[in-house]
């Protein structure tokens, strides 16, 4: 069996940086669109084999195939999508077409997610993405999605392993002719060096303090160090994907190629709500646009506009159940959804009550500086202290924190 | 109806929900102008559009409505 890819950083690098040149040729010059697409898709595809297959088990964890296998079964489900996609772009109607067309992409996503042991690298991600795909083609008639576009986008390989989840229509910017400016290649290696910096060392030092590290030493943990520690991996759940989100972004730019945010200082959050808007964007963004609003529609256009804030407390602890159980199927991310969904219904709550009291009492309230640190610190709390069931989404984990807990301060 | 007469109307709707008599929309504006309009006002706003209109969206639709100018589009041309 080959080595796999991933031994040395040096390696690594070298192996992006030729993917990018490839990349570059591509796509840089003014050849017809139909020839870049078909070029690039056979690059992308070839570059995710090679990257995340090739000698590479844990990318298959458990299914029953050889990787090559694996790989062709999986370009050929995302290949198939595109028929479903162009024939909903181009049916104006099509109820059935249209929930066949998402659930071709969910109903997979669900049978693995099942399984807690079985594995198919960037899989969530290409669900989403392909589902997301759906959405983008029925509310935008004119955007037109070719068969070798589409594969190139859902084996981008930048963004196959952990998204961000990207929409079609920022991905087709990349086939337009374009100049890169010294500018914008500047900014796009500075995104890429700070990317590598949280991702490699911050993230790495925050890990330190995290309960994983600072309370299997035997000793008994107190209050101060269950705030610490919680912190800790929120932080370094932040470095970690922010960064790798940084380096994917960064790279996808030397092409090129826009990639959606996904966050936006989400430490500056100072509320639920806003957390989301801050915090692995094209997710929330995403399962809003699926789940969230047009479930909030139906209930209010069913029992109407008096319904808005009980019907968005249902739909928003559901949306983030789901955004919980998208890890996985575990009872941890469960409850990690559960407590936002619960946190975001709170907030609904608060605003509600708000509205009750005279309005320039609530705009003096809501624009002082007490408001404004108040939220912040009560969020920051609840973000770290769920962050908990994401460390450890499994009962196990979470009970020997219990037993090192000493329940003093 | 003209796009002028759809925005003043769509203009009356905004302001009855979002309860702010100030709310003033040219077709330039998105959600950003506007405060109060956000993901969950907007779920009312459309409904509010759909009674006011006597008009349906499609759930596809609803998330590119962002933009005052789209809003107003779509509206006329499901009043055709």
């Amino acid at each position: 069996m080959m080595e796999p890819l991933y031994t040395d950083t040096a390696v690594v690098a070298a192996a992006v940086l030729l993917y990018l040149l490839a990349g570059s040729a591509i796509l840089r010059p003014l050849w017809a669109p139909k020839l870049k697409e078909t070029l690039f898709a056979c690059l992308n595809i070839a570059a995710c084999y090679a990257f995340f297959f090739h000698g590479l088990p844990f990318s298959v964890a458990k299914l029953a195939f050889t990787p090559l296998a694996t790989f062709v079964m999986y370009v050929a489900f995302g290949v198939g999508h595109w028929y479903l996609v162009r024939a909903v772009s181009e049916r104006d109607r099509g109820g059935w077409l249209y929930a066949g067309a998402l659930l071709y992409a969910i109903v997979p996503l669900v049978v693995i997610k099942l399984d807690t042991t079985l594995r198919l690298v960037g899989f969530s991600y290409m669900a989403f993405r392909m589902a997301q795909a759906v959405l983008e083609v029925r509310r935008d008639p004119m955007l037109k999605v070719t068969m070798p576009a589409y594969a190139a986008f859902l084996f981008f390989p930048l963004t196959l392993p952990i998204g961000p989840i990207s929409p079609f229509g920022m991905f087709a910017v990349g086939f337009q002719p374009d100049r890169l400016t010294l500018q914008t290649v500047t900014h796009a290696l500075g995104r890429i060096a700070i990317g590598y910096i949280k991702f490699r060392f911050l993230a790495t030092i925050a890990y330190q303090l995290t309960f994983a590290n600072l309370w299997t030493d035997g000793y008994q943990h107190g209050v101060a160090d269950f705030l610490v520690s919680s912190f800790a991996f929120f932080i370094y759940m932040y470095f970690n994907f922010a960064g790798f989100c940084d380096i994917v972004i960064g790279a996808a730019a030397l092409l090129g190629i826009p990639v959606k945010e996904n966050f936006n200082n989400p430490l500056l959050s100072t509320s639920i709500k806003d957390f989301w808007n801050r915090w692995h964007i094209s997710l929330s963004e995403f399962v809003r646009d699926l789940v969230f609003t047009p479930l909030l529609l139906g209930m209010v256009r069913r029992f109407g506009l008096n319904a808005a804030l009980p019907a968005s407390i249902l739909a928003a602890i559901l949306t983030f159940v789901i955004i919980g159980l998208w890890h996985g199927f575990q009872w941890g991310f469960f409850y990690f959804g559960l407590m936002h969904g619960l946190g975001f219904a709170a907030n609904l709550l608060w605003s509600r009550i708000m509205e009750l009291l005279p309005k320039d009492a609530a705009r003096a309230w809501n624009s002082s500086w007490m408001s404004h640190v108040l939220g912040w610190a009560l969020t920051l709390v609840f973000v770290a202290c769920s962050m908990i069931f994401v460390e450890y989404a499994d009962s196990a984990g979470r009970a020997q924190i219990l037993a090192a807990f000493s329940g003093k301060w | 109806m003209s796009p002028d007469a759809i925005l003043a109307k769509l203009t009356d709707v905004f302001r009855d929900v979002l309860d702010e008599d100030g709310v003033v929309l040219s077709r330039g504006t998105t959600a950003k102008d506007v405060a109060g309009w956000d993901s969950l006002s907007h779920v009312r706003l459309v409904v509010a559009v759909e009674q006011e209109f006597g008009i349906r969206f499609d759930t596809a639709e609803i998330s590119g409505l962002a933009n005052v100018g789209e809003f107003v589009n779509v509206i006329a041309r499901k009043l055709g």
